[in-house]
This record gives C-alpha cells, structure tokens and sequence, in this order.
C-alpha cells in the first residue's frame, strides 16, 4: 500500500461502473417523464421554471459521464 | 555501444551539436552522459524488454527510433505514426532511441497513441491503451501525460499490469512545488511509478510536481532526443522527458535482473524496497517530496545487480 491512498480493485470499479449506468438510466427515465407533463402543461409557471434548471443540470451531468470529461495532456 | 552515431542535427546550439561520428562521451547529450561513463551497455542494453510509450504515437521512420513491436491509436482519425506532434517521437528517442540518444537502445518499443495530435486525451483511452500494451507484451509502460481526477478503470488497468509483470511508470506533473501535493493522475495511483525531473547541476526542476507519491527523479530539461521532422533532434524540457529516461532505466534494470537469475520484483512494493540499493539520494535524507527515493545511478545499479561470475 503507498502511502495510505485509496486502492481500487476491478472488481470495486465494475461496481462503480454499474452504479454509474443505472442511475443514467434512472435519471433519463425521470427526464423523460417530466418532459412529457411539461408539454402537456402539467405544472406551474414557477415549477416549470426550476424544471428547466434541472434538467438542465441533469443533461449537463449525463453529458460530462458519457463523453469522460477527465482530460488528460502530455507533460 | 562505443560507436556513437548521429544523423544530421538541425538546429541545436554549437556546444550540444552531435557530429556523425561523436567518439567522446564530452559531445553527448548531458542526461546519456554518465550513463555511457558507467559503462552500464557491457552489461545490459535493454535486450529483451518492450517499453510501451502511451502518447501523442511515433514518427518511427526517425533513423533512431526502431520499428514498434505493436503500436494501435485510441485516437479517432488519427494515426499512431506521428507526424504531427513531436512530443512522442521524443519521449520514445529518450526511452529507447539508438545512436546514444535513448537509455535503453536494444529495448523494443510499441507506440499507443492516446493523446491527440493536439497532445490531449481523456482517461478512457488511457485506460485502454494500458490494457493494450499489457495483452500485446509490454513488459514496461511509460506515461508522459497526467491530468484530470482519479478514474476506477485506469487504476483497476494498472493493478492488472502488475499483476502481469510490467511496471507502469509515469510523469510527475510540470505544476512546480510549493509544499502542497501537485501530482497528477496516472502519476497518482499506488501502483505507478512517479517520476520526477532533474536539472544538469543535479538539482530538482523548479516545474517538477512534488509530493509523496515521488518514487524517482532523473533528468528532464533541456533534454535532447529525435524531433518527428525526419532526421532531427529537439530540446525538449518536463517530467514528460525524466519518465521515458526513467522507463529506459527500468529496461535496464529488468534486463539485468534476468540475466543474472535474479526474480523480478513481484510487487511494486517490493521495488520500491529496492530502490534505495540503486538509487542516489538527493534533497533531506530518505524519501522526499520531490526526488522520492532519488535519483538512479548506473554504477550502484552495476554493483548492486550485476555478479562478476556472471560476465567471466
């Protein structure tokens, strides 16, 4: 062990990858869902508003895990 | 190894100009020079060994660079044969280049290219390029790129080269030191060897990274190694140009262990133990926080490993 850091094994990172995917899934399924009650007018003005910013956070979430936004360069 | 040949330089100064038939080791390159005083090449020239250089890929048609074993681009669109971006070709000159350019001239080499042209790249091809250097027969993989968080699958790839036998060796960082830990992933993870950068007078780098994953520092300005233009040499300064001098080392090391019976190191612990035996110590005694264990030193590494029956 070096130095007391964390130490991950495969197992531990297939973990995190499945973990990872299912709430992808969850929170695209919540999208999704409020989408469609937006368009149909399901709630208020303000509601719709604080929608907008979550989902917006939400999108912006799923977008920086799918593409890996860990970016790496040459020294 | 006495016979020192150049191609054409372009461009250096007057003092580090490499001549076609350099005969003295005064007109090398300063970070080969007291690896060639030591004589380390009668005994190992990294024979056997393949060093996977994780970068921006190679320019392998240089006269001083040798063919890949293997080479794969984790790069959409762009090639592994580089002829972009130089800092491949350089890191590749330093770790194995022939002519008295790289450390470890008889090593084979294979280029993964998980850095754009552009010298940028994410975790995921990084952590595949490892993956695909371990399957395909490195035997040593060297980094000179760092950035971005901890990411589980580059570390579980790491942990599964060692449990393959091959060493991971990777750059520091170029953030300098101020007493605050500056080093980045993949340098970062517990099993990678982190590399910082000597200047000539001896001294650390004032932009080496510093903290205590340091496990070895070795020379990383002003360092001469082949340009992606053809023929010719580059000055090139960074922990980026002390890993693959680094990597080139452990060729060396790895090389010699074999020859003279010894098991190879089997955990990166167990290395790390061993690293004083054939390193230099600099800065306060022991480990530190910015040349680790040391620096290593080709005459300990000779008397440390080497058993004189073995050569007779």
């Amino acid at each position: 062990m070096k130095y007391g850091s964390k130490k991950f094994s495969v197992a531990a990172s297939d973990a995190a990858a499945t973990v990872r995917d299912a709430s992808l899934v969850l929170i695209s399924s919540m999208i999704t869902g409020i989408g469609l009650k937006f368009t149909e007018g399901g709630f208020s003005s303000e509601i719709q508003g604080a929608l907008v910013i979550v989902t917006f956070a939400a999108v912006k979430l799923i977008w920086k895990t799918v593409t890996d936004t860990r970016r790496a360069s040459s020294l | 190894m006495s016979d020192i040949v150049h191609g054409p330089p372009i461009g250096l100064p007057p003092d580090l100009v490499v001549g076609k038939a350099v005969e003295t080791v005064d007109r090398v390159p300063w970070h080969m020079k007291k690896l060639i005083e030591s004589k380390v090449w009668d005994y190992a020239t990294g024979k056997g060994e393949v060093v996977a250089v994780l970068d921006t890929g190679c320019e392998w048609d240089h006269p001083d660079i040798p063919n890949p074993k293997f080479n794969k681009s984790f790069i959409n669109g762009q090639s592994p044969k580089d002829p972009q971006s130089g800092h491949g070709t350089h890191c590749t000159g330093t770790a194995v280049g022939r002519n008295n350019i790289g450390v470890a001239p008889e090593a084979e080499m294979a280029t993964v290219k998980v850095l754009s042209d552009l010298g940028r790249g994410n975790s995921s091809g990084i952590s595949a390029g490892i993956r695909y250097a371990v399957d395909n027969g490195a035997t040593i993989i060297s980094m000179s790129l760092g950035g971005g968080g901890r990411h589980p699958p580059t570390e579980a790839n790491i942990d599964y080269a060692w449990s393959k036998g091959v060493f991971v060796n990777a750059a520091a960082g170029n953030a300098g030191y101020n007493g605050s830990n500056t080093i980045g992933h993949p340098a970062k993870y517990d099993k990678t060897m982190c590399c910082g950068a000597t200047q000539e007078n001896g001294r650390i780098a004032n932009f080496s990274s510093g903290g205590r994953e340091i496990d070895w520092a070795g020379p990383g300005q002003n360092i001469l190694s082949c340009s992606n233009s053809g023929s010719g040499y580059r000055f090139m300064s960074g922990t980026s140009m002390s890993t693959p001098w680094l990597s080139g080392t452990l060729a060396l090391l790895r090389e010699l262990m074999r020859r003279s019976g010894r098991p190879l190191w089997k955990s990166i612990e167990e290395f790390r133990k061993a690293l004083s035996q054939i390193v230099e110590d600099r800065g306060p005694d022991g480990h530190d926080n910015r040349f680790g264990y040391g620096v290593p030193t080709f005459e300990d590494i000779i008397e440390t490993i080497v058993r004189p029956e073995l050569w007779t």
